[in-house]
């Protein structure tokens, strides 16, 4: 069936922001999206001593890196799309 | 003439046993019920040879129904299960074969299960005061020798504590499987009205959870940067890698500047150093090494690898191969085997080699297993081996033979080289001495680093050095041999079930592919036993009963008490599954529905007329209601509760009441047809007429 109509359905909710899981109290993310946020940025602060990068020029870079895990590129993905 | 019935577990193994428990190795051969069996001549014996298949009797419930807790069990005919043909004749013509005989047997083989065989056919056949008087024989191969010697030593009475480990572990594993999996369906079928097989057990569910941790680890890694230098020299016409002193570095900057000032330039011997290393040689091959080499070798699947296994046992080329032990026990006649691969065109020089020595020496390794030896081959060979069987044999050879090889030798050399104050690393290793290498040949995976002659003070002309940049790495998928390592350290499991437990895994939809993955499916599963019994995902309860289990058969407990144990652990957490069935079928609903939760059309909508009628499941609540498709486009916004329980179909026709879509509800084998519209009669019994 349509994006469109899973659209619907998923605004009438209370989900993680990316996903279908519910999200943690107090957040807008669900467990896992969570930790993939907390590793980005922990990975930022490596990054940024290692090649003087500002925030948006990291998310660019790692998005770039076909190691970058699923959910951790996802979480990318919406933090550019918000830093833009 | 005494006649004794000989039970076997296979009928392969059965022929073996006839032929070389017969004086003369011919047994006479009959059939019956489409089943073959031997009648052989043993001194003033007769001998009816006579084979199960594999298990003959299953654990079951001790009532009928889909109700769950249970915690009572039975063991019955496991045809009546499996409506097996072939095993009913089995037991069938084992059953009149009794009748005749005088004295029994077993020759299944010897571990758990095989004991456990034999004893659920003569404890069903045979009155108690005549079971206790059935003897087994041992043995961990089966070539001539070893049956004959295990039938002068066969014992007076069956190995009775290993058979009551081995029926509690049924039990054990019984229980926790049909409890633990029906609790999972039963949850999917009231959030959803619809049935699906699921399955968790006391060794799904930690295996689960090792391998929810790897995914989450990789679905939420973020690589970073690193640097390291690669350097080149040319000596003598040829490139040789220099290693800088510092594997990786986190600054681009630092990177590139000294790679900027060393690159072209020279550098010189400051130190040179060598040391001689020795390789011992390897322990022989235990299952899960075996497994383990076959994958790495051949690319074979555990699975495949314990297939091949069980046939080169019983065509008697190997020893059994269902051991966890690394080690080859005095008793074995190393000697007698060396002079049967002597025969082997591929191993003659190797065996004749060994056989040279004054005396034979095997490296151990540290597993041992109470009942065999680690594998190895009998001595004796069989042309007409299918290609993967030779490999796999090749293999067993080659590894047995290697562990009794001498240290191989290399020698490691290390050549210091400074270039503009900075310290870089020319590194080689050479074998000096094959010994035990020569022997494993293919299969060794020493890489020789050879360097060239090189002097203290030495200078080395125009070294290439690059600042080069690499991302670190999540940790790799496990693939089916990784996964069965990890149970095995983790010690979860046998190594009789491990692999079956991963297929299983496969077959629910829980993981896919040959480097796994964790399916939704799977997420969701591990996320709701989390949630509610973090117990069952735990490898502490499974290993506590293992424990339980191993002491059984040392018999210092007993199976009541184990038992008793193991349904005291289940029964909190299955009681926690119970009460929140709900919740927990709407959490792993979500990702059964998935990607669509919006199911087919109902039929046209009666409002718009232009709309369709659709399932639409509301994910957070897990309900279902009938919505207009007509709604994204802002155009209608018609909508119906609907029945929460049972299976919805559209019927394809238009309510004469008032025109919306006619469905039908299922609910067990109950079959209602009814208007999609809540506030209309049609098939509503006539409630609202109050009737
Ligand atoms: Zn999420
Ligand atoms: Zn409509
Ligand atoms: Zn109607």
């Amino acid at each position: 069936m349509n994006a469109a109509m899973e659209g619907v359905v998923k605004n009438m909710e209370d989900r993680c922001l990316i996903c279908n899981r519910p999200r943690m109290s107090g957040g807008q993310l669900c467990r896992y999206h969570q930790q993939a946020y907390d590793r980005l940025m922990d990975a930022f602060i490596s990054w940024r001593t290692a090649l003087n990068v500002d925030w948006r020029g990291f998310l660019e870079e790692v998005l770039k890196l076909p190691e970058i895990g699923e959910w951790a590129r996802e979480v990318a993905e919406n933090l550019l799309k918000r830093a833009q | 003439m005494k006649r004794v019935l000989v039970i076997c577990e296979k009928p392969k193994a059965a022929e073996r046993v006839a032929k070389a428990l017969d004086d003369n190795g011919a047994p006479r051969e009959a059939k019956s019920l489409g089943v073959p069996y031997y009648i052989s001549r043993r001194e003033d014996k007769e001998l009816i040879v006579v084979s199960a298949l594999g298990h003959l009797f299953t654990v079951t419930a001790d009532r009928r129904g889909w109700s769950y807790p249970i915690f009572e069990t039975k063991w019955i005919p496991i045809h009546e299960v499996t409506r097996s043909r072939r095993a009913s004749n089995h037991l069938r013509l084992i059953e009149s074969l009794a009748k005749e005989a005088d004295e029994f047997v077993s020759a299944c083989d010897y571990d758990i299960e095989g004991s456990l065989i034999a004893y659920n056919i003569l404890a069903h056949i045979l009155p108690a005061e005549r079971l206790k008087d059935a003897g087994r024989m041992r043995f961990s191969s089966l070539t001539k020798e070893a049956l004959l010697e295990a039938w002068r030593k066969r014992s007076g009475t069956l190995d009775y504590p290993v058979i009551e480990a081995g029926k509690a572990r049924h039990e054990v594993d019984w229980i926790f499987g049909i409890n633990l999996s029906r609790a999972l369906m039963s949850s999917v079928r009231r959030a959803m009205g619809r049935f699906r097989p699921m399955s968790i057990g006391r060794v799904q569910g930690p295996t689960l959870n090792f391998l929810k941790e790897r995914e989450v680890e990789i679905r939420t890694f973020v690589p970073t940067p690193f640097w390291a230098l690669e350097a080149y020299a040319v000596i003598d016409g040829r490139k040789y890698r220099l290693e800088y002193y510092r594997p990786y570095m986190e600054r681009e900057r630092e990177a590139l500047e000294i790679a900027s000032r060393c690159d072209g330039e020279n550098g010189y011997v400051e130190l040179l150093s060598s040391s001689r290393r020795s390789i011992p040689p390897p322990n022989p091959f235990s299952l899960g090494d075996l497994q383990h080499e076959a994958h790495r070798v051949y690319g074979y699947s555990p699975t495949k690898t314990l297939k091949i296994a069980e046939v080169l046992y019983l065509k008697a080329l190997i020893s059994y191969p269902r051991t966890s032990s690394q080690r080859i026990p005095p008793s074995i006649d190393l000697r007698e085997i060396l002079h049967g691969l002597r025969g082997i065109e591929a191993y003659r020089e190797l065996a004749v080699g060994l056989l040279s020595r004054t005396h034979f020496r095997i490296r151990q390794g540290l597993k041992e297993d109470p009942a065999h030896p680690a594998i190895h081959p009998t001595g004796y060979y069989e042309e007409r081996l299918r290609p993967h069987e030779r490999r796999l044999f090749d293999l067993i050879c080659r590894r047995f033979m290697a562990s009794m090889g001498e240290p191989a030798h290399t020698l490691e050399t290390d050549a210091q080289i400074e270039v503009k104050g900075y310290r870089f690393h020319l590194r080689g290793s050479r074998l000096i001495d094959r010994g035990w290498m020569s022997i494993y040949g293919p299969f060794s995976k020493y890489k020789e680093e050879t360097l060239p002659p090189l002097k203290h003070g030495q200078i080395i002309e125009r070294i290439s050095v690059r600042a080069e940049r690499r991302n670190t790495k999540p940790p790799p998928r496990l693939d089916q041999p990784s996964l069965l390592k990890l149970m095995e350290r983790e010690e979860i499991g046998t190594k009789a079930t491990r692999s079956e437990i991963i297929e299983t895994l496969f077959r629910r939809g829980y993981i896919e592919g040959s480097s796994i993955r964790l399916t939704d499916l799977g997420l969701a599963v591990v996320d709701a036993l989390e949630k509610y019994c973090p117990e069952i995902l735990s490898p502490e309860l499974t290993r506590y009963l293992e424990k339980q289990l191993e002491r059984m058969q040392l018999s210092e407990t007993n199976s009541a008490l184990v038992l008793k144990d193991a349904v005291e652990a289940l029964k909190p957490p299955l009681y926690k599954l119970k009460e929140r069935e709900l919740e927990i079928g709407l959490e792993i609903g979500s990702a059964l529905g998935s990607p669509s939760h919006v199911e087919g059309s109902l039929g046209s909508c009666p409002r718009c007329n232009t709309g369709k009628m659709m399932i639409i499941w509301n994910k957070r609540t897990g309900k279902r209601f009938a919505g207009c498709s007509n709604y994204i486009k802002g155009l209608c916004s018609n909508s119906f509760p609907l029945p929460q329980r049972g299976e919805i179909k559209a019927c394809g026709e238009a309510c004469p009441i008032c025109g919306a879509p006619l469905i039908t509800l299922k609910r067990g084998r109950i079959f209602r047809k009814l208007c999609v519209n809540h506030e209309c009669s049609y098939g509503r019994g006539g409630e609202k007429h109050g009737r």
